[in-house]
């Protein structure tokens, strides 16, 4: 058994160790180069699995510097799961404590944006909530509460987050042309009502708006007076509706009842 | 216990997202396909929902990467549980493993890794396949592994290793032949010997699949890649292997370098070519 352990254990060692020339003593003379298929294999997978959930990271600083990324990245890594198809949490925070952050400062807010992406891809399959299972309910809406739909995250950044991600990642692969990226802080609702991801950038009272509502609660009254207070060219209605469109709120609602509304 | 195998004695094909829209666009006449569990365990969303879209046009076969059945450690219990949600809820034709370690002390390596070859790890091994189809409630394949290094700590043949785990776990076996070309070559041992050996009896499926010479000009070690057509000479094997114990299904496997979907159904049809053939050669050996 124990001698069992000390080959996992010095296989693994080497598979790990950032010194790439490191064979294991069960290898014996000879088949260094045959013990690093399996360094490369193991690497490479990881390598490969991040990119895939970093695509617009990889684009952004290249292959070959998101490969020094990725070694450092892996190199941090404590544990990982079995499954790579959720790979890739904390690879934000990692790029936050990176001296490339100096260079490229929006660097975390891309990751963040990717990982958020992902996570909304693979969560939990909800009904959103329709703008019509409201219709007849205007009397009921003030004092209504709303959860976020399951697969909705907000992105908030100091940087134009989604107009550098919409650079690198045109739509039908043609360029959409050297548009000039205007600094600004934007805050993105990603969304994915039924099986396509979408994303809209918030105004300032937007963001307000559905942070009261679906972080802290308030009914849509409150969190309406919240946003106008945030943001007075807040528009009610034309949002609440835009809301309701790219699927933010979960169908399962209670919706309060009377006052001489009929149930269907 | 399930029986050994529900898939076609056919060729299948590993499902690939870039060929869905080949896929369910003409519903091609391939036997089944094969997926990793692993890429599928998620909650929701398109992933799953190709996967469903999949599972009710064919039978699907489950062959994990990421179990670590030898690793001489306790199994990662979360994701024994993600698997048997997969299997409760897709209900596929198979579900499979490799004869490899995965993971370490908690950390995934990406790779199927050579696991030694002793009593103590064979024991092991055989408590790993037992909980997992205890688990699942399925009877399980086990595949031979590709080795590079031959191990020191090795004191049991492949062949009898492998197949008495499946022995005494009740599991069947999985025989990828590019494997055994593979590790015959690297190692030094005799490719037809291990195939003339292999117990049919305990053979649930087949796989074939391409690999690659390394680029060390001094050393022209085999890399199982899975880039390329299936080899002559792994052909060959099989061929010798299913001409003894007959149609099984066979998976053609093609991961990296990933040719379009009218490659992969040719190599498919090939495959089932070289099936139909085996059965031609049984009947004559029988007349």
């Amino acid at each position: 058994m124990t001698e069992l352990k000390a080959f996992y254990d010095g296989f693994s060692d080497a598979l790990r160790s950032p010194e790439p020339d490191v064979v294991p003593s069960s290898v014996t003379d000879g088949y260094a180069h045959r013990f690093a298929i399996y360094r490369n294999n193991v690497h490479r997978g990881l390598y490969d699995a991040l990119g895939a959930a970093y695509p617009t990271v990889r684009k952004l600083v290249g292959d070959g510097f998101f490969d020094q990324l990725a070694q450092g990245f892996v190199q941090s890594e404590t544990t990982r799961a079995g499954s790579l198809a959720l790979y890739g949490a904390g690879f934000a925070e990692f790029l936050a404590s990176h001296p490339v952050r100096d260079r490229l400062p929006y660097l975390p807010d891309i990751a963040r944006l990717e990982r958020a992406r992902l996570e909304v891809s693979t969560s939990e399959d909800a009904k959103p909530l329709l703008a019509e299972e409201l219709g007849g309910l205007e009397d009921q809406l003030e004092a209504m509460t709303l959860r976020a739909h399951p697969a909705c995250q907000v992105v908030a950044s100091e940087y134009p987050v989604f107009a550098i991600w919409n650079a690198q990642n045109p739509v039908n692969g043609k360029e959409t042309g050297k548009t000039s990226i205007v600094q600004r802080a934007e805050t993105v609702l990603v969304t994915r009502p039924y099986m396509q991801v979408e994303m809209r950038v918030m105004t300032h009272g937007q963001a307000a708006f559905f942070a009261a509502l679906t972080r802290d609660g308030l009914s849509l009254g409150d969190a309406c007076a919240h946003a106008l207070e945030a943001d007075a060219a807040f528009d009610v209605m034309a949002s609440f509706a835009a809301f309701l469109t790219i699927g933010a709120f979960d169908a399962r609602v209670n919706i309060p009842r009377g006052n001489g509304h009929d149930d269907a | 216990m399930t029986p050994l195998t529900q898939l076609p004695e056919r060729a299948g094909v590993g499902f690939k997202a870039e060929h869905a829209q080949d896929i369910f666009g003409s519903e091609p006449t391939v036997g089944w396909f094969e997926i990793h569990p692993e890429n599928y365990m998620v909650a929701g969303g398109p992933r799953l929902a190709m996967l469903e879209e999949l599972c009710a046009h064919y039978p699907v076969s489950m062959h994990g990467v990421g179990l670590s059945l030898g690793g001489g450690e306790p199994l990662n219990k979360n994701h024994l549980a993600d698997l048997k949600r997969l299997v409760d809820r897709f209900n596929p034709a198979m579900v499979s493993e490799h004869i490899a370690w995965s993971a370490h002390e908690g950390l995934y390596m990406a790779d199927l890794l050579p696991t030694p070859m002793t009593k103590t790890s064979l024991a092991q091994l055989v408590d790993a396949i037992n909980s997992v189809q205890d688990f699942i409630g399925r009877r399980i394949l086990i595949e031979n592994p590709t080795s590079y290094v031959p191990l020191p700590q090795n004191s049991i043949p492949e062949l009898e290793f492998i197949a008495e785990a499946a022995a005494r776990s009740g599991c069947g076996l999985l025989i990828d032949v590019n494997n055994v070309y593979i590790s015959a070559h690297n190692l030094g041992f005799d490719a037809n010997a291990f195939i003339d050996a292999v117990p049919g009896d305990l053979v649930g499926e087949i796989h074939l699949a391409g690999h690659e010479e390394d680029a060390n000009p001094d050393d022209n070690v085999l890399i199982d890649t899975h880039s390329r057509p299936v080899a002559d000479p792994v052909w060959d094997l099989f061929d010798r292997l299913i001409a003894r114990i007959g149609r099984k299904p066979t998976l053609i496997e093609w991961d990296n370098d990933v040719p379009g979907w009218d490659v992969l159904a040719r190599e498919a049809t090939l495959a089932d070519r070289h099936l139909d053939c085996a059965v031609n050669d049984q009947f004559e050996a029988a007349s």
